[in-house]
């Protein structure tokens, strides 16, 4: 009894983690408003499965699903630190620039069994953690269970069936199906339909050998919420305002719409023929589309009601200002959402020959992913063991864009909307209908080879391991459009093979002074492969990279300390310190200063990031427990980078070479202080009661390095307007309070589960989840001299009160 | 236990779907305009003479849409025009050929808003600032006092010798010819931009048969700023201005929407 109560308290205490869950923005740093594309949190976890001994600190457990508040990176480093690992394949280190959020939500949801894990694993090593999926079906104990699921944030209803066993002679299954639904009760426009299924089979011939397959499919799609300027925020009077939807033939619309429907397929041997040993094969195939819709126009006004000149605060003329506020105020939705109306006015009867000024479009990636791994475990009487292995991954993504809807119109022309020249020079004049393909369509290919190793050595109390992997990885570019402006091998074909060669050095060291008293010191430096995004100037156009492709180089060291308190509590605390250089990053925007659209290069990108986290459990009686948490860092740029500017048409250099001065300002909305209270109060008929304080502090808007340039400095009209570019400005401390009840109990022979959550309990609507500043600025004219000051930031807010009720059946 | 199951996924399949699913909407869905006018357009000559004035009287004019900006020739106004006048609509918008394309019937509601004269035209804007009527600045704003129609008719240009053109036929489209460039004319319509120079207006004079002459004004952001003027016998077609286009000499002018209006 005592385990089944622990075990729904366990599904309780993830349970909470879903409602923490928030869904981020669509627009998550400044400059393109493409960059974000994929990007999803985790928002569930094996709720029946997950299992306790992954040593999670107070901290990490409180922090994964507990700030969802406020924009969050664990220890405010490069997400390329965050591994996910199905049987030794990596599925985290993608061709885009964002973390696969939607995958790793979808294997969550549908893997057999999952944990997180701050230690090296079978060789595999992470400064932050490694995400482990087990698709053997036989790691999941036989049952049945259904999950009905009430929901406000996101969608409304969720259903979930999963059903595991034993099919005999070795056979083994599992299988889940998922289904989320319905329209946020909090934001408009934000909806989601997913649909999920996975299968999971393994043979097994004695325990020392078998073979798994597991498949998954998740065809889902998600309506989505955008950041923008405070002003919008006041004149609506509501922080949840959603700039992306507007009312079409009586309903709702958005126009960005994510879809995803990607596959996944692994199948994984494994041989253990001894304790000592092991051996594991695994292949694994994933391909299929994401994308997301948008507006697109040409020769015609921009669409989007938030858009800069749509909004009071950007006009020069006072009675305009006033005037536009006042039809702000009135809530006109003509005013404060997309006209949808308007666009199919303007497509129907604004046109010479039915070709369209507006149409829908969708930016979509066809992935085409297939890795093969070998892991082999070895071990020794006397305490030595050693994990090594090979890794092999081919990457094929198609990057195209096509209409999703003509609004009205006939066909659109497959011509840069900006400029008007011809997407391909080599089917000039083509116009295109919905479903087709225009302006951009080109492959991102990148194969590697990766050999990793580590040794492990334990005796009595110590352990050390020590470790490492290389790799050899290429990349490239091919153009499918020949572009007009850069017309031949600049657009098209091949960009030429890049080689880099990213490496990982790791040494752990481990202490145990007692079963709970213990130490962990690690230390290591590696080289990541950079970002396909971030090594071309323009990859939707062009095969130009920037002048020094290069990896990332990473060094850090972190010590985990923990010590039990009397008998009844543990006290804990980590400290860490990483230093990243050769970063690079570019960033496509409109250049108010140029006139033009610019592709900014920034490279030499130095940051740092240091911090203690500290933790602290009391079982102050059999049944209460307290937690409390603190972490405090510093997540700072380390030396100015060097910003290049060229014109995104021509690449013509239009800044060479100026020193942003990035140094010292925060380099994410990611909080540097934080902490947390938590308490819980089991009793022994199964209720479950919790409540949580977070407290999240020294947030900054992430800072833009256009703002920081010589250039941009000069063009201030004043002192006082060059420290507004260099400002980087504080948001206000949030926090939050959440509370849970669950019971459990058993009805007609099965184990029923009821659990209801309230996050932020006390309603607060004020709580700004992250900003970033604008690459846009004003221009005006000061004693006959053009001055610049900057755009207002660009703003999203958290979740007010929102409720989660959960039922589950087991039997 | 199994009915259960085959229920929950029944409301699974039927209760979802759909919230990115619509279907297409015509000219019929689009909102009538179904204001009738009070005024004509010759009666706004009567307002805003000397200097800007704002309509205080509940006065709703139409007119059909006799230019655009789709060239460049016209800045951040469009002109309409009834069978009594017309009268420039100072919007304050680029690519305003996407919002009131020509031919388009649109019903304007003048109360609060200001009438006053500029080269000889009718102009209406957002309010009075000091002689002239300020610009809308914002569709949102032109929104709240213009109604677009969904009928369209293309005004014939109004057919007259030059010696005739009166000043209440300022900011009509009219049609003028046969007429010929004048030999000391420039022989481009305007200064288009260059690496080295900035874009400039110009004005190209043309004579008649009876030895009337008219101007073309053209701005040198106009599409066809930098296309030869033609030497021959050409008619023309354009909105009547009438103001200092002669040095500080005031005479009559167009300003033609694109280079068809040469004929």
């Amino acid at each position: 009894m005592r385990i089944r109560v622990g075990l729904l308290m366990l599904v309780w205490w993830v349970g909470c983690g879903i409602v923490g869950a928030q869904e981020p923005f669509d627009e998550a740093v400044f400059g393109d408003p493409f960059e974000d594309d994929f990007r999803e949190i985790v928002v569930d976890t094996n709720l029946f499965y997950a299992p306790l001994g992954d040593e999670a600190s107070l901290f990490a457990r409180m922090s994964r699903y507990g700030f969802a508040f406020t924009a969050y990176t664990p220890r405010g480093a490069d997400e390329r630190f965050q591994r996910v690992e199905v049987a030794g394949l990596e599925l985290s280190s993608d061709v885009g620039r964002y973390p696969d959020y939607g995958l790793y939500s979808t294997l969550s949801a549908l893997a057999p069994a999952s944990s997180r894990t701050w230690v090296p694993v079978a060789g595999h090593y992470s400064p932050l953690f490694v995400d482990v999926y087990d698709v053997r079906a036989s790691s999941v104990p036989a049952g049945i269970s259904a999950t009905y699921t009430y929901s406000e944030r996101r969608y409304r209803t969720g259903v979930r069936f999963r059903m595991a066993g034993e099919l005999g002679s070795g056979w083994y299954y599992a299988a889940t199906l998922r289904g989320r639904w319905g329209a946020d009760a909090c934001v408009e426009g934000v909806f989601t339909e997913a649909y999920m299924g996975s299968l999971a089979v393994e043979k097994q011939w004695s325990d020392a050998m078998s073979l798994s397959l597991f498949v998954m499919a998740a065809p889902q799609q998600r309506g989505l919420r955008g950041w923008t300027e405070q002003e919008a925020f006041d004149l609506t009077g509501n922080n949840l305002y959603n700039p992306y939807w507007g009312s079409y033939d009586g309903r709702v619309r958005n126009a960005r719409v994510r879809r995803d429907l990607t596959p996944l397929a692994v199948a994984a041997w494994s041989w253990q023929p001894s304790e000592r040993q092991s051996y594991q094969a695994a292949c694994s195939y994933r391909f299929g589309v994401r994308s997301r819709s948008g507006l697109a126009w040409t020769d015609a006004s921009s669409p989007y009601p938030d858009y800069y000149a749509n909004l009071p605060g950007h006009c020069d003329d006072p009675w305009v200002a006033d005037r536009l506020g006042e039809l702000w105020r009135s809530g006109d939705e003509r005013v404060t959402q997309i006209d949808w109306e308007r666009m199919y006015d303007a497509n129907l009867f604004a046109t010479d020959d039915g070709g369209a000024c507006y149409w829908a479009d969708r930016r979509n990636e066809r992935i085409d992913n297939l890795q093969i791994a070998l892991t082999v475990r070895t071990g020794s009487d006397f305490g030595l063991g050693g994990d090594y292995g090979v890794r092999l991954r081919a990457d094929r993504s198609n990057f195209y864009r096509t209409v999703a809807d003509l609004l009205g119109a006939g066909h659109a022309a497959n011509r840069d909307p900006f400029t008007g020249e011809e997407s391909d020079l080599r089917h000039p004049g083509r116009t295109v209908g919905v479903g087709d393909r225009f302006d951009y369509d080109y492959d991102i290919r990148r194969n590697e080879a990766v050999a990793f190793g580590s040794l492990h050595y334990r005796h009595g109390r110590w352990g050390v391991e020590l470790g490492g992997a290389v790799a050899v990885a290429t990349l490239e570019r091919v153009g499918h459009y020949e572009k007009q402006s850069l017309s031949g091998a600049s657009s098209y074909g091949s960009s030429g093979r890049m080689q880099f060669t990213p490496w990982q050095a790791f040494a752990v060291g481990r202490y145990n002074f007692s079963p709970s008293h213990r130490i962990i010191v690690q230390a290591y430096a590696g080289a990541c492969l950079p970002h396909g995004e971030d090594l071309f100037l323009a990859p939707d156009y062009f095969n130009t990279t920037i002048d020094r492709p290069c990896t990332m180089r990473a060094v850090g060291a972190s010590v985990d300390y923990r010590l039990p308190v009397s008998y009844f509590g543990e006290f804990q605390a980590a400290a860490f310190v990483m230093r990243t250089d050769d970063e690079t990053q570019v960033i496509r925007y409109y250049d108010d200063m140029y006139r033009t659209y610019c592709d900014l290069a920034m490279t030499d990108i130095a940051k740092r990031n240091w911090g203690v986290e500290l933790g602290f459990r009391a079982n102050i009686a059999e049944r209460l427990t307290l937690q409390a948490t603190f972490a405090m860092g510093s997540y700072c740029y380390a030396d100015d980078p060097v910003v290049q500017i060229r014109d995104d048409a021509t690449h013509e250099v239009l800044m060479r070479a100026d020193r942003s001065r990035m140094k010292g300002f925060v380099y994410t909305s990611s909080p540097q202080t934080m902490a947390g209270l938590l308490a819980e109060y089991r009793t022994a008929s199964s209720w479950g009661f919790s409540a949580e304080w977070l407290w999240a502090d020294r947030r900054y808007v992430e800072p833009n390095p256009l703002r920081r340039t010589e250039r941009v400095l000069a063009g201030a009209a004043s002192p006082e307007e060059r420290l507004d570019f260099m400002r980087q400005e504080r948001l206000p401390a949030a926090w939050v309070v959440n509370v849970g009840v669950t019971k459990g109990f058993y009805w007609a022979g099965m184990r029923v589960f009821v659990s209801l959550s309230v996050d932020n309990l006390l309603g607060r609507r004020d709580i700004v989840y992250g900003g970033y500043e604008q690459m846009r600025m004003e221009r005006r004219t000061v004693g006959g001299r053009e001055c610049f000051s900057p755009f207002p930031s660009r703003y999203g807010y958290a979740y007010p009160r929102t409720f989660l009720a959960s039922l589950t059946v087991s039997f | 236990m199994k009915r259960i199951a085959v229920w929950l996924a029944c409301c699974w399949v039927a209760v979802s779907c759909g919230y990115d699913r619509f279907d297409p909407l015509s000219a019929d869905d689009l909102p009538e305009v179904t204001a009738l006018p009070n005024a004509d357009l010759a009666t706004l000559r009567a307002y805003g003479q000397e200097t800007a004035q704002t309509v205080a009287e509940d006065l709703v004019v139409e007119g059909y849409v006799t230019s655009d900006d789709r060239t460049g020739n016209f800045y951040r106004s469009f002109f309409i025009e009834d069978a009594t006048g017309a009268a420039e609509i100072r919007a304050g918008m680029y690519d305003l050929f996407r919002y009131v394309p020509r031919g388009r019937r649109v019903v304007l509601h003048l109360k609060g808003l200001a009438i006053g004269r500029y080269d000889g035209v009718v102009q209406i804007g957002a309010y009075a600032d000091g002689d002239q009527v300020a610009e809308f600045g914002v569709r949102a704003i032109l929104d709240g006092c213009l109604e677009r129609d969904v009928r369209f008719r293309h005004e014939t240009p109004l057919r007259q010798r030059i010696a005739l053109l009166d000043e209440t036929m300022c900011g009509r489209l009219v049609r003028i010819g046969p007429v010929r460039r004048t030999a000391e004319s420039p022989e481009r319509w305007a200064q288009p931009e260059t690496d080295t120079e900035a874009p400039q207006s110009g004005t190209v004079a043309f004579r008649d048969g009876a030895g009337d002459t008219v101007r073309v004004v053209t701005s040198g952001y106009a599409d066809f700023a930098g296309g030869l003027v033609p030497s021959d016998s050409v008619t023309l077609t354009g909105i009547l201005l009438h103001g200092p286009f002669d040095g500080s000499r005031t005479c009559f002018a167009l300003e033609l929407r694109d280079e068809e209006d040469v004929e």
